[in-house]
């Protein structure tokens, strides 16, 4: 029998691995703005703001960090 | 999750207050609701689906037509369904209503309920709700029944949005949807920061292309839903004439599915001979266009051999050693500077040699290939064109069969048969227009997708000094690195569920299932029962639906086990109980009797909402130990009697009404046969 909790967690290794790359930050924040939008059933306005504002910081942070 | 009580006031055929009692003891964790067809039983379910998430299932008619109508004629103004659950050991009511208190707003609220008997108002209830249950994965523990069967049966695409569903896609979709939607903003703003310019062109180009993209998208899924829905029904009215009480309606039913399914097997065939067809077009395009110059080339070589020009009848090496020993093969001389000598030399231009010799063989060799080619093309094509032929006549003349059917059915002098097998063909034009619509809003959406491609391929060779657009350009580099990680992340779980689900579903046909079968999951999600040969085997009504209910209990499972799973992306599962409306259908006895008892193993709490056509037989000696709690729901008529018959079913010996008439009101009574636990 698989190991299901780890086959299920397996999929998160790739992000916890590298908990700090901007990529997978903007990830995890997206998620958790939209999971707040999807089950508040709260309106869309606001969410692409509160996207653009997670994707301009941290892709800010990775520039900075590719120009260290 | 475990539900302890609902109580229902005034919601459809329900008037007044009734309530229902859960069994929550894990030793008798069956609760069973008897009704007959028309009577609440999908009323019932989607009172808690309505409680908790303010959605019911697509079957569910007259969706806001909530209000018991005897209560609205008689001033009632309101009605609610209270549920009270509990959680982790914690008990809770959740409350949806609509009352004069409320301007007939529905207003939803979730209290705890404290050891002293207070209540305590839960703040956020849609979330609170949510983090128990997520609405995406309610609809398979609550989970309308019939017409599952054509889960294992579906093309793929419900397999797989069950499996996104049960291990929290939906808000990473969602991610997904807004991550493009932003792209597309950075895209309209490097548009208007580079208006005249190639790239700015692009950019506009791309983002219409994006947006008509997800407007096509959303009209896909829609589709997709209606489909879902009219094929629901249509499935619920066969179900209906094949049940029917009249022996010649159900035959003639049973007539049809068998065609219907020689169908499905005749298009399969059509298709792939289709396939063909255009493979052997292409196989053949060249030697079709080359057949006339091969045939000249070829006469020409022959004609030339022929008259001995090509090769020609004299080797290069004869004439040259000729030359060079100034002696003819005859025995003359030929001396240098004569005109013998001259003559001989000039056949020097046109002597064969070795190379010659063999590009003319080569040439000759290729063009016969083309000509052979040619002629195998007309036999394979004849035959590809005949199996058509052959294939689309059967098609016709079981669909002109099937047309006779419908009209004998129309024809059967029986309450409401007419009636239905009318429904009948409006739902199944209506299904058909709608899989065209389907099929051409795939193909635009393909179309689109290959024009988005090729503008990524292009805006790509652009580079620009202008440093907002560079700033823009990075944005949208980073934003695209964002999006194919998160979708990597979910295509990787996708394909790994499967195995898993695959293997939770053989475990169950090792336990249940008479054949030596095996069950797959292709890339397609297509569920395909395999024999012990490994060749795929045609599943019967039963064996669909048995697969079927197998993986939505493989699926409940699966969110079992993934209740407190940790990560960032995926929303983890739930521990809920599997409330199922008509589950059994076509399945054979044995099975029936095997399905029910392994699915309250496979879950803390079951409710069965039986038909007698679900129960009687062997359903109740196989589940009777494990049953807590039993009710009996009765159609009340207002009207007399006349001449329809009275009903009844038999539980535990005892003899139950399941319809009176000259009551009081039209309404379905819920009476308690038993608590057992």
């Amino acid at each position: 029998m698989t190991d299901l909790r780890k086959l299920m967690d397996s999929a998160m290794q790739e992000l916890a691995e590298e908990e700090k790359d901007p990529r997978n930050l903007t990830i995890k924040e997206i998620i958790r703005v939209e999971r707040h939008y999807y089950y508040s059933a709260k309106g869309s306005s606001g969410r692409l703001r509160e996207i653009r504002d997670i994707v301009n910081k941290h892709s800010a942070e990775m520039e900075k960090s590719d120009a260290d | 999750m475990l539900i302890n009580s609902i109580e229902i006031s005034n919601f459809r055929q329900f008037y007044g207050k009734q309530k229902i009692h859960f069994s929550t003891d894990p030793e008798k964790n069956i609760t069973l609701i008897h009704a007959e067809n028309g009577v609440g039983k999908t009323a019932l379910l989607n009172a808690i689906l309505w409680c908790f998430y303010n959605k019911t299932t697509e079957n569910f008619e007259r969706k806001k037509d909530l209000q018991n109508h005897h209560a609205k004629e008689v001033g009632e103004k309101g009605y609610y369904i209270f549920v009270e659950f509990e959680e982790d050991g914690e008990h809770f009511v959740a409350q949806r209503q609509v009352s004069s208190f409320s301007g007939g707003q529905q207003v939803f609220r979730i209290y705890k309920i404290l050891d002293t008997g207070d209540f305590k108002e839960v703040p956020s209830p849609e979330v609170f709700i949510n983090s128990i249950i997520p609405k995406d994965m309610a609809g398979y523990f609550f989970f309308q029944g019939e017409g599952v069967g054509t889960l294992a049966n579906s093309n793929g695409g419900d397999v797989k949005e069950a499996i996104r569903d049960i291990l929290g896609f939906t808000i990473a979709e969602e991610a997904l949807k807004d991550i493009s939607k932003v792209k597309t903003e950075y895209r309209r703003e490097l548009q208007r920061l580079d208006k005249k310019s190639d790239l700015g062109n692009i950019q506009e180009e791309l983002a219409n292309c994006e947006d008509e993209i997800r407007k096509l998208t959303e009209e896909l899924e829609e589709t997709d839903k209606t489909r879902k829905f009219l094929d629901g029904k249509l499935k619920a009215v066969d179900e209906d004439l094949k049940n029917s009480d009249s022996q010649v309606v159900s035959e003639k039913q049973k007539n049809r599915e068998t065609k219907l399914g020689q169908i499905k097997q005749l298009e399969t065939v059509l298709s792939r001979a289709l396939e063909r067809k255009s493979r052997l077009v292409g196989k053949y395009a060249v030697s079709a266009f080359a057949y006339k110059a091969a045939n000249e080339g070829i006469d020409f070589i022959d004609e030339k051999e022929l008259k001995g020009t090509i090769p020609a009848p004299y080797n290069v090496q004869l004439v040259k050693d000729i030359l060079s020993q100034q002696e003819c093969i005859c025995g003359s001389e030929i001396k240098h500077g004569t005109a013998a000598y001259g003559k001989i030399q000039s056949l020097l231009g046109k002597a064969s040699d070795p190379i010659l010799i063999n590009r003319v063989r080569r040439a000759r060799s290729q063009l016969t290939v083309v000509r052979k080619d040619l002629q195998d093309a007309k036999t394979d094509f004849a035959d590809t064109l005949e199996e058509i032929s052959i294939t689309e006549e059967s098609i016709i003349k079981l669909q002109s069969e099937l047309d006779a059917l419908s009209l004998e059915i129309k024809g059967i002098d029986l309450e409401g048969i007419k009636e239905k097998e009318e429904n009948r063909s409006t739902l199944s034009k209506q299904l058909g227009e709608t899989n065209r619509s389907l099929g051409s809003l795939i193909e635009r959406k393909k179309r689109l997708d290959k024009e988005r491609e090729f503008l990524i391929s292009k805006e790509r060779s652009f580079k620009s000094t202008e440093p907002a657009v560079i700033r823009l350009q990075k944005l949208m580099g980073f934003i695209e690195e964002v999006e194919e990680r998160l979708t990597n992340v979910l295509e990787k779980t996708e394909e790994d569920s499967l195995l898993l689900l695959a293997e939770k579903i053989n475990n169950f046909l090792d336990l249940y299932v008479k054949q030596d079968f095996r069950a797959k999951i292709t890339k397609d999600f297509e569920i395909i029962l395999h024999d012990r040969d490994d060749r795929p085997v045609a599943k019967s009504d039963g064996q669909s639906l048995l697969l079927s209910l197998t993986f939505i209990s493989s699926l409940i499972s699966l969110a079992k086990q993934r209740k407190n799973a940790t990560g960032h992306i995926l929303t983890p599962g739930a521990v809920a109980p599997f409330v199922i409306d008509a589950p059994f259908g076509v399945l054979d006895k044995s099975y029936k009797a095997n399905i029910a008892e392994e699915l309250p193993k496979s879950v803390n709490q079951v409710v069965f909402l039986l038909s007698s056509s679900h129960w009687e037989g062997t359903v109740e000696a196989a589940i009777r130990d494990k049953v807590g709690c039993e009710y009996n729901m009765v159609l009340e008529v207002a009207a007399e009697q006349k001449k329809k018959e009275l009903a009844s079913i038999s539980i535990l010996g005892k003899s139950y009404d399941t319809v009176r008439y000259k009551c009081d009101v039209d309404m379905t009574r819920i009476e308690e046969i038993g608590r057992y636990d």
